[in-house]
Parts: C-alpha cells; structure tokens; sequence
C-alpha cells in the first residue's frame, strides 16, 4: 500500500523525502532530472512473408550484416544500430475469433483480447491503447497524436489501433498538412512571415523574462534553493530557444508535398509516401516536446493500397488481394495457388521497410535514438494464415537507455502484452514508474528487449 | 439527518446510487460484550446529529469500559505518531500551480470564460515526496513548464485582444501608459515601478512595430510578456525573516490560498491602504473571502488530494461499472463541498449521519467501494486509508508486494486470512493497519452492510494505540467517534490543512500551531480553521528560511 507520498509521487514503495536540491531537475535541453521520453507505435496491415524479411539467425546486427542478409529488413541496414528486431511476439490467447483484420489492430497496442461481436465491422479494443496510456500517465490532458495513413472514410472498416479506453477510438489525423499545421505554432517554416514574428517577438519576451530573473536573483533575502530554482527557469529559457533553433526546427520537412496536401484526396498509390510525411512530422513533433507519444495506422484493415511494385504493376491489384494471394476480401488463396501474389507481398515488404527507414531518418537526424523509440509491427504474422503467432516487431531506438539496441532477438512465443509492459515503462521512466500489468497475458516486463 | 447527509445521500443523481448500494440492515456490533459496545464510545457527541461542540475527550482517555490495553509502543516498520519528518525550504518565490495560473490569467485579462489552458499543460512531477501537489519543492519552471506558460501567454493574449469587447473588459482606455499601468498592477499584484512601467511601454511600442500599428497588437506584447515574468509566475517574500509581510504579499498569500486566483483591485487597494497589515483586517478579508464561490472550489481541491477523491476515476473492477466512477467522485466532492459551506468541519467528515447504520464519510459506498475487492472488503486499504489520511501515520511501504490474498477456505473470514497473510508484519499491519481496516468488516466489497462473512459472524472489533494512548472499538462507528472526540485526528487534519494553505511540508516546530488548529478543528469549524491559520504568525510573517 504506497503511502501518500510514494502515492503523489506515483510509485510505490517507502517514502523518501528528497532534499529539495536534489529535486530539482538538472538544466539541459531536457531537464535531464525528468528527461521525457517519446513513444511512437506503427502498425501496418496484412502480414509479411516471414521467410523473407527478418534475417536468418537471432544475433548482433551490424550495418553490414543486415545489408548483407538479403531480406525485407535489409532496407533498415543504416539503422541497424538502433535497432531492435523482435521474433516470438504473440498477440494474447483468444485473441483469434472473429475478423482478424480488425482484431489484430485492436490488440496491437491494447494487449487485450477484444470483446466477441456478432458484427464484425463492429469489433474494437477491450481497453485503451499503449499510446494513449502512456499520455495519460505522462501528459494528463494530452491526447496522443493518433495517426492513419489510408483511406479513413473507406465505408467499410478503418481506424481500429488508438483507443482511449475499452471501445473508445481516439481521433485521427489522416492528412499529414492537419498535423503540419498544429505544429506550426512551434516553429518557424522559412518565409513563413507570421512564423518569423512569433520567433523575434519570443526573443524578446525572454530577453526581458531574462532580465527579471536575473534581477531577483541578486536578491540579498533569497536562499541558495531560491537561486537555484530561478537559475533553472533562466536557463531554460535558453534552451528552450536552442532546442527550437537546433532539433525542433523545419528542417527535413518535405514542406512544397505538405503545402500542396492541403486540398488533399486519398490516392491508393500514396499511402507510404503519407507514413513518410507523417513520420517526420512526429519526429519534429518530439524534437519539440509537443507530445509525448503518438501511434500511426498504416493502411486500412482491408487494405486498399495499391503498390506499384514490379508483380503488380499489371494487376494492379490493393494490398489486401495481395495478403490474400486471391482477388476477394473474404476468400484466402496460398503461395502456390497465386505466386505471383506472394511475390508481390514480398516486394511489398521490401519498399514498406524502405518506407519505414526514410522516417525513421528524421528521427535520427534530429537525435532522438536514446531519447525515444519508434515501434513498427503489423495486425497479423503472415498474409494468408492470418495468423497471430509470431508477429514481428522491429523496435528503433533506446527509450532512455531502457531497450536493446543492435540486436535480433526472440522472445519465445510471449503474449504482446509483456512488450507493452516494457515499452510503456520505458515510455514513463521520467515518472518514476514501472509497468507491468498492462493488457492481457502473464504480467511483468519482458528481459529479451531491456538492456 | 444532518444538513451535510441530506446533501451526500440526495443532493445528487448520486443519491440514488448510494442508498442503492448502502440500504440494508443496520450494522450489528460484533465480538465485544455489550458493556464494552457501550463504554468505549462513552465520550462521543450524539450519534446522528453530525453537530459540534461534542465532548473533548482525548485519545486514549480509557474511559470506562474501553478495555484500554496500553500497549501503545514503536512497531517496528510503523509509528502511531504523527508524521511530521518533512524538510520545508520556506521558498521566498512560490511558483504558481497550473490551476492558480489558470485562474490569475482569467482575471488579470478579464476573460469572458475560464482560460482553460492549463488543460493542455504538464502538471508538476511530484518527485519531492509531498503530502500535495501544489508544494513548494514540486513547483519549478523547467524547460515543460516554461513551453506551457510561454504557449499559454501567447494564447491568452490573443484571446484578450482579439476583439474589441475582450478588450474593452481588460481596459477602457485606449492609452499605452494607463493600459500598462492597470494590467501591470494587476499582474504583478503591486503598483509598477518606474522603471518597469518605462520597459513596458517599450514592450507595447515593440508589439506596434512588429505586427502593425494599433491598440490590440501592443496589448498582446505586453500581456505575453507579463504573463511570462518571474513577478507573475511566482508570489514572492522578500521581507525580512520573522518580520510581518507587507500588504501586497499578504493580499496575493490570501488571494492565492483563499480563492486560488490574484487579488482583486479591491483586495489591491485595501493593500495600498494598510487595511491588511493589522489582523483583524486581515481577518475581515479572509472572512468574506471564504464565503465566496471560489473558496469552495480550493477546499474541493484539498479535500481531493487529501482523501485521493482522483482515484475514484480510474477503479477498474469488473463488478464496478465505470460509468460510475465520475458519480462516486462527485458524490464525495459534494459531501467535502457540504462540510465546508455549512460550517462544519473534520467531525462532521467523521460522524455526519446519512442513516442508521453509516455515518461520516469513511462509512459511505464510494470509501469502502473504492477500498473494496471484488471477493469482498479490502481491510488492508481501509486501514491504511485511514492511517495515513485520517492519522497521519508514516507507513512504511513494502519493499516487495504483499502476495496476494489466496481465496477464502471453508469457514474463514476475511479478517482471519488478512491476519494470516499479515502476521510477519505486525509492525504496520498487526497494530496499524488492520485494526482500522477490520472496523469497516461489516460492509462488503462495494460498501453494502454484511453480517455475515463466508457464513460466519463478522467480527468489527479492536483495538488501536494512538498518540495518546489506545482505545478499543466494537465497530466502524465507534471508531469514527473516538477519532472526532480525540486530538490525534484533529491534529492529522490541522496538519494537512497547514501544508496545504502554507504550500511547504510541516514539520515538528509547527506543533504549537497544530495544536491551536486542532482545538479549534475539534470545537468548531474548517472555516474557523482557516481564520485561525490566517491569524496566526505562521501565515503573517515571513518564516525563516534555509540560509
């Protein structure tokens, strides 16, 4: 039983009454006492084709080594660094009834078996999704930026990964310029005029915040404690502007492609330039401290993208009648009754990694790899099986130094669950909390992936 | 049936889910001869009336009857004593809280509606071990806050100058010297000096030049850059120590405690006039502050962090709908909010009858709900709820969870598996916790009365050691009066209110004060609390600081 204080605190255990120097958070960019860390979960739709896209053998991953092993993920070698790809994740048992489209998103990021439903269409989470939780936990108020790259208004299903709660989706945003333009408050977009004058007319408020502080602290009455805390507030005004200026800046956006999305129209054939688009407006979107976590729906259940990858530039076909290896939404070909499909699903895999690696770019560029981490995995293991065992996960970057780095592991047939648990209190790590009973499933963290 | 239970079981849509889950039988007294039943509670104020005044009795005062066992000694991992180990730093700059800056920003800008800004900001990391959230050693402007007030000012002021009636209620004249003056004095909750009304004029000149000529665009700078200066964000005492504050430090103290937003022009002036400097004067402003509808809502906010009315949201029990949730808070909300309007105070909390087989707030459905299990009651909970938030007992927590309760066997009770699981940890458990917890064995897990536990008799009785000595009880409601007719209660509670209105932690050397609050909790009201607080030294003059 936590008493008040480890309550207030929110961790348990005994009470312990810092003194308050040692409180106070250091000063750096980031307050490093309570240095905040980014969460951003993707999940893709379809499955892949699990014999051509981790490497062959768990181990050390070096640039080199991925590049070499000839498979999807090869596409992910400059990152191989900061990665962590994971093998042996199971989404939680039962989890396998109904619509596993539609269910596998519902239990990406819940950890939790969604409750049955005549009406498949109607199926969604048993609780709230690991990006919203961990808002909640870090950011009360909040929301996490919940974002879908597809055709949202499809008529059928479509956004079924973000939950606030049991049934409760979060909203999203499926045109990256609608992101775009709530950050733009928090930077200044080249020849942006009215983006200029916030940034002169900032400077000189702290210019003159500034001079205040510097002022009071000369204060003969004040303590050493009292110094101290307007030294802090003087110096993060600082870096405050530095972190605007260096990480939380425009660079790297695509800003003529965001410009011209404004009169936007869903376009089959470019969903993965919109998780490109996406992806580094989150990236900017952390730089700046704006959230703290974020989740990204690539592609609708039923998948309508449309690849023009070289077995499919003919057909033509979305993605989902590729999964499928058959032209129907409901009937399941395999490899052998359409190859060229399977083929397809393969090449698929291949530009989605190369998709993935272009956004995790922005995230390496402006130097979040210890201070974040990006989650991708997908609604099902495989295309025609469908099948909820073994669904691979790649994770990049440390979260704090919490997560493995550079490594191919497997965690051995583990409900999904015991990753959230990780994840999340990687995620919270500044809150002095841990995690560990968070969705369905045995509870606790999961050693494979914590250094 | 009291003014304060009439509003707790009906004043709400509430009300019909507490007698829903409450009706039932009488609580029967068990495990004690009637002599004891009826000699322990011996000092007690009348049973139902919820009133004042009652008998003074003190802890442990063993009346006839009691069965006093003297035991009262330091357990080891617990201490029946009154926690007060905290390391106050005095602060001379108190930053504001998110919500006091909500609410100074409001009308400092006149705002046709509550900011709401603060919705969107991080709320303080409370890494200080605090007994509340609006601590001295949690408020700081790191590099989060400092984004969210800077965000919030530019906010604030657009809505502020965004048109001409927002403008009109934030000044009438259409002069930079007269609109720096007033929102300036406003803002820093003192007349301007020279040099400051010089600079930001300056500031208003700047906004002119950088977005165009006109009245709103020089406004808009100076209230961002008002809102972000130090003398905004944090109330300062800069007098010398154990010399009286002067007006304008006391005026934002009482302002910020009372009502939880700046002073009013008037408070301003009557400042200016010396009108607080004496502490009847101070007294009448804190008076008619306290009948205000915003003292309520700053009470509503100690009395939630103080009984963690927050954990109401997030119960997370399959026998306990979660739409429910936000009723079982409002419902408490309601009842904190009827204690403090109608006078009444820390006995009406604990004996405030709604019927015959509850009273007081700890013997309500949404207490013993959320203290609740799904196989029954959480004693465990209950008692060390009522430890730490009713005795200020410093419990010391587990190292390594408790495992967990094994389902009941044939012909046990929940009190006999608690004492079982516990028994190596008689320190907290044996002699603090679970005497307090087992009083509440005649309500289920969701707060209905039982008289029978897995068909045996359930047993409400114990004994406790308090500060002054131990008493014994046959049930729930014996307790709840021993606790309003002792001192140790009053005294927790004083203790609370005191770190609460003073934003520090409270330490042994506010004993003396503790005590005068704690007869005045015991005798009169949370108001009369107030004003005594208010009154004393503590709150007048400047503390002595850490060098």
């Amino acid at each position: 039983m936590p008493n008040r204080r480890a309550f207030l605190r929110g961790a348990a255990g005994a009470a312990v009454a810092l003194p308050f120097l040692e409180s106070i958070p250091e000063r750096s960019p980031w307050a490093a006492g309570s240095k905040p860390i980014f969460a951003f979960f993707i999940c893709t739709v379809g499955g892949v084709v699990r014999s051509k896209f981790f490497p062959a053998a768990t181990g050390t991953l070096t640039q080199a080594g991925l590049a070499a092993a000839g498979k999807a993920t090869s596409a992910l070698a400059a990152h191989a660094d900061n990665l962590l790809l994971l093998s042996g994740i199971n989404w939680p048992p039962g989890s396998s009834s109904g619509d596993a489209h539609v269910n596998g998103l519902c239990v990406a990021l819940t950890g939790k078996v969604p409750p049955a439903t005549q009406d498949v269409t109607k199926m969604t989470a048993a609780g709230p999704s690991a990006d919203s939780f961990i808002a909640g936990k870090v950011h009360p108020g909040k929301a996490p930026i919940a974002l879908y790259a597809g055709n949202v208004r499809n008529g059928y299903e479509a956004q079924r990964l973000s939950f606030a709660g049991p049934g409760q989706l979060n909203p999203v945003i499926d045109n990256p310029y609608n992101l775009y333009r709530e950050l733009m408050g928090l930077t200044a977009p080249s020849g942006d005029q009215t983006a200029q004058l916030l940034l002169q007319s900032r400077k000189s408020v702290h210019d003159l915040v500034r001079e205040d502080l510097k002022s009071l602290m000369q204060h003969p009455r004040l303590s050493a404690a009292d110094r101290q805390r307007l030294q802090l507030h003087f110096d993060v005004i600082r870096d405050a502007e530095n972190t605007m200026t260096a990480m939380c800046s425009t660079a790297g956006l695509d800003l003529t492609t965001l410009a011209a999305l404004e009169t936007w129209k869903y376009n089959a054939h470019r969903t993965d330039e919109m998780v490109r688009l996406h992806m580094s407006l989150v990236a900017m979107a952390f730089a700046c401290n704006h959230r703290r976590a974020a989740s990204l729906q690539w592609g609708d259940p039923y998948d309508l993208t449309v690849y023009d990858v070289p077995s499919n530039m003919d057909r033509q076909w979305k993605f989902n009648f590729i999964s499928h290896r058959v032209q129907s939404d409901s009937a399941i070909g395999s490899d052998a009754s359409d190859p060229l499909a399977a083929q397809a699903h393969a090449e698929v895999d291949v530009v989605r990694m190369q998709t993935l690696a272009a956004g995790l770019d922005h995230f390496k560029a402006r130097g979040l790899a210890e201070q974040c981490f990006v989650l991708w995995t997908n609604n099902y293991a495989e295309g025609p099986s469908h099948s909820f065992v073994n669904v691979p996960h790649i994770i990049w970057g440390s979260g704090g130094g919490y997560l493995k780095q550079g490594q191919y592991v497997d965690a051995a047939g583990t409900a999904n669950n015991r990753l959230l648990n990780t994840l999340i209190s990687a995620a919270v790590q500044d809150t002095h909390t841990t995690v560990e009973d968070f969705g369905d499933g045995p509870g606790g963290t999961l050693d494979v992936v914590r250094r | 049936m009291s003014r304060i239970a009439r509003m707790f079981g009906l004043g709400s849509a509430c009300g019909a889910l507490l007698l829903l889950l409450s009706c039932g039988r009488a609580l029967p007294k068990k495990g004690l001869p009637p002599g004891d039943q009826t000699g322990v509670a011996g000092s007690a104020g009348g049973a139902g009336t919820g009133g004042m005044g009652g008998n003074a009795g003190v802890d442990g005062g063993a009346p006839a009857g009691s069965g006093g066992t003297g035991s009262g000694g330091q357990p080891p991992g617990g201490s029946n004593s009154i926690n007060l180990d905290g390391s106050p730093i005095y602060t001379r700059i108190q930053r504001l809280t998110n919500g006091q800056w909500e609410r100074a920003v409001t009308d400092v800008l006149r705002l046709a509606s509550p900011a709401n800004f603060p919705r969107d900001f991080s709320t303080p990391a409370s890494g200080g071990g605090t007994d509340f959230a609006n601590n001295e050693k949690l408020l700081f402007v790191d590099l989060q806050a400092q984004l969210d007030f800077e965000a919030g000012s530019e906010k604030a002021a657009a809505v502020a100058t965004g048109s001409a009636d927002a403008l009109a209620r934030l000044y009438a004249g259409t002069d930079a010297p007269g609109f720096v003056r007033t929102v300036g004095r406003r803002a820093f909750r003192r007349p301007l000096t020279t040099d400051e009304q010089a600079k930001y004029q300056d500031v208003f000149a700047l906004g002119e030049r950088l977005y165009g000529a006109g009245f709103a665009n020089g406004a808009a700078l100076v209230i961002r850059a008002l809102l972000q200066s130090p003398k905004f964000l944090y109330r300062s005492e800069l007098g010398a120590a154990g010399a009286p504050l002067d007006g304008y430090e006391l005026a934002s103290k009482l302002s910020f405690l009372l009502l939880g937003t700046t002073p009013s022009d008037e408070l301003l002036d009557a400042a200016a006039a010396g009108a607080l400097d004496a502490v009847d004067g101070l007294e009448r402003a804190a008076r008619a502050m306290l009948e205000q509808p915003a003292a309520v809502e700053i009470m509503r906010d100690f009395h939630g962090q103080l009984y963690r009315l927050a954990l109401y949201d997030d119960i997370n029990r399959t026998d306990v709908p979660a739409s429910i949730e936000s009723e079982l808070a409002e419902t408490s909300h309601r009842f904190f909010d009827a204690v403090f309007t109608s006078g009444e105070g820390l006995r009406a909390i604990l004996t405030s009858a709604l019927d015959s087989s509850r009273i007081g707030y700890f013997m309500q459905v949404p207490f013993l709900l959320l203290n609740g299990r799904e196989d029954g009651p959480d004693s465990i909970r209950r008692g060390a709820a009522l430890a730490d938030e009713v005795l200020c007992l410093d419990l010391v927590g587990h190292t390594v969870p408790l495992p967990p309760l094994p389902p009941l066997a044939a012909g046990q009770t929940n009190r006999d598996r608690v004492e079982k699981l516990t028994a190596s940890c008689a320190g907290c458990h044996g002699d603090l916790i679970n005497p307090l917890g087992f009083a509440f064995e005649g309500f289920d897990g969701l707060g209905q009365p039982r008289d029978l536990d897995n068909g045996v008799p359930v047993d409400t009785t114990g004994t406790f050691s308090f500060e002054g000595g131990t008493r014994r009880f046959a049930d729930a409601r014996e307790l709840m009066r021993i606790l309003a007719d002792g001192t140790q209660a009053h005294t927790c509670y004083a203790k609370m209110l005191t770190g609460y209105a003073l934003q520090r932690d409270v330490v042994e050397k506010d004993r003396p004060l503790l005590g005068d609050l704690a007869t005045v909790s015991r005798e009169r009201s949370l108001k009369d609390m107030v004003i005594s607080l208010v009154r004393n030294p503590a709150f007048r003059l400047r503390a002595e600081g850490t060098p």
